[in-house]
């Protein structure tokens, strides 16, 4: 019984269940936030060096990204071209050194592919999973298992909303006052989807990884043209993988545009303004 | 040759870029060569700023290029090359692949033509043949509207 | 302090008092390359590619790691029959500043006249009235620089019809003049030589090379019998051996490899700044 006489939603009074409600929605956030902190952390591998441009490009950007920096590596080193049916086709062997995720987009561009369908190949995947394989046990990318379990807290989370639906239904039914058990789901229900949805795909080592990265291979940046013939088919490959498909259509524009890749990670399409940056040869 | 030292540097500033007649007394045929070198460059210059629109030129890339700015002297290789897409536009000859890349530029820039490009701070969208270029915060994307031929 | 030091330290004048061996014009398409240059220990940059707010960080770094970094102006046009435009000038004594530079460069040629650019160094026509000009514009220069300033005569197509004096004694007027430094571009040298038919080392005898602040060596190609200084293209072995023949009269304090596009392999990158440094008698900084 409350105040006003009326019988309470369920038996059990109004700010009782939002107390019960509230806190254990607190548990379940802070819990995920602090396993996600603990599971996640990774290991920092010892060596930048080590890393080969498409587990970077993986960890930047996941499957497409590692696809588009392998078909970098291949465009660079003159091993795949594209045809006016902008399918992809092979041009010349496949470069020493090379990963098995370029060798399976290799023998991908043998079967008339579109560079949007490379993920989707068989071969391609296996090599995929291989990667993420090696990643998980180097620290750099959560196991399987880490992924599985950061789940389970927003997976509860989204039942005690569903509770709390209900709990709002049968409020609205009886003509109860429902006003904070409303601002609460609108407040858990968006913070529960995020917490499913957005798992990482990397440890905060890979994060740092990347973060040191990006400051070592900075040369590489589109913004500064950078001559790929100097930095070879590792440079190039390295390139797009941390700074996306924008150096891709750097490092070939018309190969780019023909195999249609989407232009992920690009700023306002470069060009100074002023090409007083030139070199003074020649003469009149 | 006669007249004060800033008339005659005009005079050649005039002859090799702008297409005025070369200067008595100077060689014909080595100006003819300094003017086609400074071409060149700038062609070159331009071609990397506007990629797509020298590839989708090919071959007729130097030749179109040479002759839309043999009198028209450098404002920079990107209001060069722009300024080259727009005319090849309005006559109706801008190769299918530049045409993506001016669409990327107008929504990333404003440019008016005459006075130096500005990055454009607000999103906007240009229509390319069967795609949407959409600009935000300085990102492209680019949205096929139909799925496209080959 | 340190810095003011790092600057007395480090300044270049031709009387040989620090040598910097071989170098690389710095450019950012080729920026990692030249990080990696164990032994480097001076650049050029283009002066009009550095912002006023500072380098670029790839080129701070080399200029806090002790690497004489010299702003190079492309666009200052000291040969204009107009005086030098302030803000540029303004500009190119900031970027020297902000470079922590031992020296800055510019040309003996102008790029604009009667309100027309034309995007490129073009030569003046050796009379009396165009030294005037030159020396004009350089005291302006020097007078908001706090850094000597070199000059480079540039490598000439074509002449002009009534040219009063020879190559040698426009420069040698000019230098004695402003009191400024000799940036001798031994490319441009063969380049002048090679398309009038003269000898080159008739010309380096004739070029006060004591007055050299550094030196400039880069590539070019022949089209239809004549000779562009292109910088795109590999050093001739001709311009090599000039290095030599220059270096056995009077070595200057540093030579730099100037490129400035179509950027072959590292490899042969290091092999032209070895060859340089081989024709020189530097160390190899690769």
């Amino acid at each position: 019984m409350d105040v006003l006489g009326q019988p309470d939603t369920w038996g059990i009074p109004g700010p009782t269940f939002l107390v019960f409600f509230l806190s254990t929605a607190a548990v379940l956030v802070v819990g995920t936030l602090v396993h996600r902190s603990v599971r996640f952390a990774g290991r920092t591998p010892s060596d930048l060096d080590h890393l080969h441009p498409v587990q970077v490009a993986w960890l930047n950007g996941g499957d497409s990204l590692a696809v588009y920096t392998a078909l970098g590596a291949l465009r660079a080193a003159g091993a795949v071209g594209t045809g006016a049916d902008r399918r992809l086709h092979r041009t010349g062997p496949l470069p020493t050194g090379a990963s098995r995720l370029e060798w399976a987009v290799h023998e991908a561009t043998g079967r008339r592919i579109r560079a949007g369908q490379l993920t989707g190949d068989g071969g391609v995947r296996t090599a995929l999973t291989d990667l993420r394989s090696g990643l998980e046990r180097d620290g750099l990318a959560p196991t399987a298992d880490a992924r599985l379990a950061a789940r389970t807290g927003p997976l509860l989370l989204l039942g005690l909303v569903a509770l709390g639906a209900v709990r709002l239904g049968a409020g609205l039914a009886a003509d109860r006052p429902v006003g904070f058990l409303v601002l609460a789901l609108a407040f858990l229900l968006p913070t529960s989807l995020v917490l499913l949805f957005m798992v990482p795909r990397q440890t905060r080592a890979a994060k740092t990884v990347l973060r040191q990265m990006r400051v070592r291979y900075q040369h590489l940046s589109p913004v500064n043209s950078p001559a790929y013939a100097t930095y070879g088919v590792a440079g190039a490959a390295m390139g797009v993988a941390i700074f996306g498909t924008a150096a891709l259509y750097d490092l070939d524009p018309a190969f780019a545009a023909q195999a249609e890749i989407q232009r992920t990670a690009a700023s306002g399409a470069g060009g100074s303004g002023d090409s007083g940056g030139g070199g003074d040869s020649g003469g009149g | 040759m006669t007249g004060s030292l800033a008339d005659r540097q005009a005079a050649l500033v005039a002859t090799l870029v702008a297409g005025a007649p070369v200067p008595p007394g100077f060689d014909d045929r080595l100006v003819g060569v300094a003017r086609a070198a400074l071409l060149r460059k700038r062609a070159g210059e331009t071609a990397r700023q506007w990629p797509m629109l020298a590839a989708g030129l090919g071959h007729r890339w130097f030749p179109v290029f040479a002759g839309w700015a043999t009198s028209r002297p450098t404002r920079g290789s990107l209001r060069d090359g722009w300024d080259l897409a727009r005319g090849l536009v309005a006559k109706g000859q801008l190769p299918t692949v530049a045409a993506e890349e001016l669409a990327v530029r107008e929504a990333s820039w404003r440019y008016d033509g005459s006075t130096a490009p500005r990055r454009r701070r607000w999103p906007a969208v240009r229509r390319v043949d069967g795609a949407l270029v959409c600009q935000v915060a300085g990102r492209i994307r680019v949205v096929p509207l139909r799925r496209r031929r080959g | 302090m340190r810095r003011r030091l790092r600057r007395g330290l480090r300044r270049m004048t031709g009387d040989g008092a620090t040598t910097y061996g071989v170098g690389i014009g710095w450019r950012p398409e080729i920026s990692g390359f030249v990080a990696d240059l164990p032994g480097l220990r001076f650049v050029e940059v283009i002066a009009e590619s550095v912002a006023s707010t500072g380098p670029p960080p790839a080129l701070a770094e080399l200029r806090d790691r002790g690497v004489a970094v010299v702003p190079h102006g492309v666009r200052l046009s000291l040969g204009g029959a107009e005086p030098v435009e302030p803000d540029r000038v303004r500009h190119f004594a900031q970027v020297a500043r902000l470079l922590d530079a031992p020296l800055a460069s510019e040309h003996i040629a102008f790029v604009r006249a009667g309100g027309v650019e034309a995007g490129h160094l073009l030569p003046l026509p050796r009379t009396r009235e165009a030294v005037d000009a030159v020396v004009a514009n350089v005291r302006r220069v020097q007078a908001e620089l706090t850094v000597p300033l070199a000059l480079e005569p540039i490598a000439a197509l074509f002449d002009w019809p009534d040219d009063e004096l020879d190559e040698a004694q426009f420069l040698t007027e000019i230098l004695d003049r402003t009191g400024a430094l000799l940036l001798l571009d031994i490319a441009n040298v063969y380049a002048n030589a090679r398309n009038r038919g003269s000898d080159p080392l008739a010309l380096l005898d004739r070029l006060p090379l004591d007055r050299i602040g550094y030196v400039h060596v880069a590539g070019g190609a022949a089209h239809d019998g004549i000779y562009h200084d292109t910088h795109t293209d590999p050093v001739p072995d001709a311009v090599l051996d000039l290095v030599t023949d220059l270096c056995a009269r009077h070595r200057p304090p540093a030579l730099l490899l100037e490129r400035d596009g179509h950027y072959p392999e590292a490899a042969a990158l290091r092999g032209e700044l070895d060859a340089i440094a081989e024709a020189s008698g530097y160390p190899a900084i690769t």
